[in-house]
């Protein structure tokens, strides 16, 4: 089973949180991340995210058995989208289930923040002006 | 009045720069024996001497080698190199860093035949860059009051001071290498030891680094020992903007350190600041 998944379609949120279900859970958290209009000040058109695929999920679940062993959650995906997006649409989805909330908070904050930084995924961002540039992950950890 | 070069040019003295915290490599580079049996402070503090009049270690004040020293004020090189003039004005210094196991007395002494006590100063430019290399390299007394105002002013490069200095190049590409990791150590203990050799891999590039070299991947037939070395010889090449620092590294689709030995087939993947989420 893959909990960490990297899409070449766009994310089915509805099954994934399906999978999250257990009659042992009580709470539900989830992240979406959206592309937006702007970074650094400047205006951005769309988001063009690719990934070192086999290594990418290696590391994605990996993040994922990290969570499950610090925090008491039921379960915990996240799939990750790649290729053009346009703006508003959903780049990456975290699922959590657990007996009490406390666990899926920090567990969702845990496993983005980490995707964030450690997992080999880029995105070139097109400009209203016709440039592009790579923006990095502050604070990566490697 | 009529004054000859040789009574006007001033004396050389040599500054071996051991102040170093030698953070990513891990142990102190003074201290690290490549070649002759001899670590490497010694073994550049002899080149020196064989060449310079006198001859100084710049170390920390915490630092004790037994040699004559210059106090490092732990702040950068220049700040050390401003030292040294500061307590032999008269001199003109050939400074050298500890962490260029590739240099030897041939080094030096094809610096010290191309010098120009005219300039201010005499140094090699990189090879891969064409940069003027600013720690094996005749800082001449004229620049003693630029680099004390540069300092001032904030700039503490001390590449830019060298840059209407006399000009050479090296007749080795690699000569000039600094080892600062533990696979820089590898490479050149291998250089040193001839035992380099071939292995054919594949590069396999993402993101940036794939928008740089316009494909997803190639084959390489190289002597690098490791990915390091590999990353060295295609940076200049592809101007490719990051340090290995800034990369993590894959290889056979495993996140590797940069020490690992290449063998035959591998298939490297330098990997570039993330930016997921």
């Amino acid at each position: 089973m893959s909990f960490f998944q990297i899409s070449e379609k766009e994310i089915d949120i509805v099954s994934i949180r399906k999978e999250t279900l257990t009659s042992h859970a009580g709470g539900f958290c989830s992240f979406e991340g959206w592309v937006r209009n702007h970074h650094d000040g400047k205006a951005v058109d769309s988001l063009e995210y690719s990934s070192y695929q086999i290594l990418a999920e290696k590391e994605g679940n990996r993040i994922i058995a990290e969570a499950k062993k610090s925090f008491a959650i039921d379960h915990a995906f996240c799939t990750h989208r790649v290729g053009h997006l346009a703006i508003g649409d959903m780049a990456v989805y975290v699922a959590v289930s657990s007996a009490h909330r406390d666990a899926a908070f920090e567990a969702c904050r845990f496993i983005i923040d980490e995707i964030k930084s450690r997992v080999p995924i880029w995105k070139k961002e097109h400009y209203s002006d016709g440039k592009t540039d790579w923006p990095s992950c502050q604070g990566c950890k490697h | 009045m009529e004054t000859t070069k040789s009574n006007t040019t001033p004396p050389l003295f040599g500054l071996l720069l051991v102040g170093g915290k030698s953070k990513r490599m891990g142990v102190d580079k003074a201290e690290i024996i490549y070649r002759e049996n001899t670590p490497e402070w010694k073994r550049l503090h002899t080149a020196l001497s064989n060449c310079c009049e006198q001859t100084f270690l710049c170390h920390r004040a915490d630092q004790d080698f037994g040699e004559k020293s210059i106090i490092d004020p732990a702040d950068g090189p220049l700040r050390a190199i401003q030292s040294a003039q500061a307590a032999h004005p008269e001199a003109a210094w050939l400074v050298l860093a500890c962490d260029m196991p590739l240099v030897d007395s041939s080094t030096l002494e094809l610096l010290i035949s191309n010098r120009d006590a005219d300039k201010d100063g005499t140094c090699y430019l990189s090879p891969i860059d064409q940069l003027p290399e600013p720690l094996c390299a005749i800082y001449e007394p004229s620049l003693s009051p630029k680099i004390a105002a540069g300092l001032t002013a904030g700039n503490y490069c001390p590449r830019g001071y060298l840059t209407s200095a006399s000009h050479l190049t090296s007749n080795n590409p690699s000569e000039l290498m600094n080892a600062n990791t533990q696979a820089d150590q590898i490479e050149v203990t291998d250089k040193l030891q001839n035992t380099q050799s071939s292995k054919n891999i594949e590069l396999i590039y993402f993101a940036q680094l794939k928008d740089l070299v316009s494909k997803d991947s190639e084959s390489l037939t190289t002597l690098s020992s490791t990915a390091s070395g590999v990353y060295e010889e295609i940076k200049a090449t592809y101007q490719f903007p990051y340090k290995q620092k800034d990369l993590m590294l894959a290889i056979n689709d495993e996140f590797s350190p940069w020490e690992t030995i290449l063998k035959e087939g591998d298939s490297i993947v330098f990997i570039p600041p993330v930016a997921g989420g």
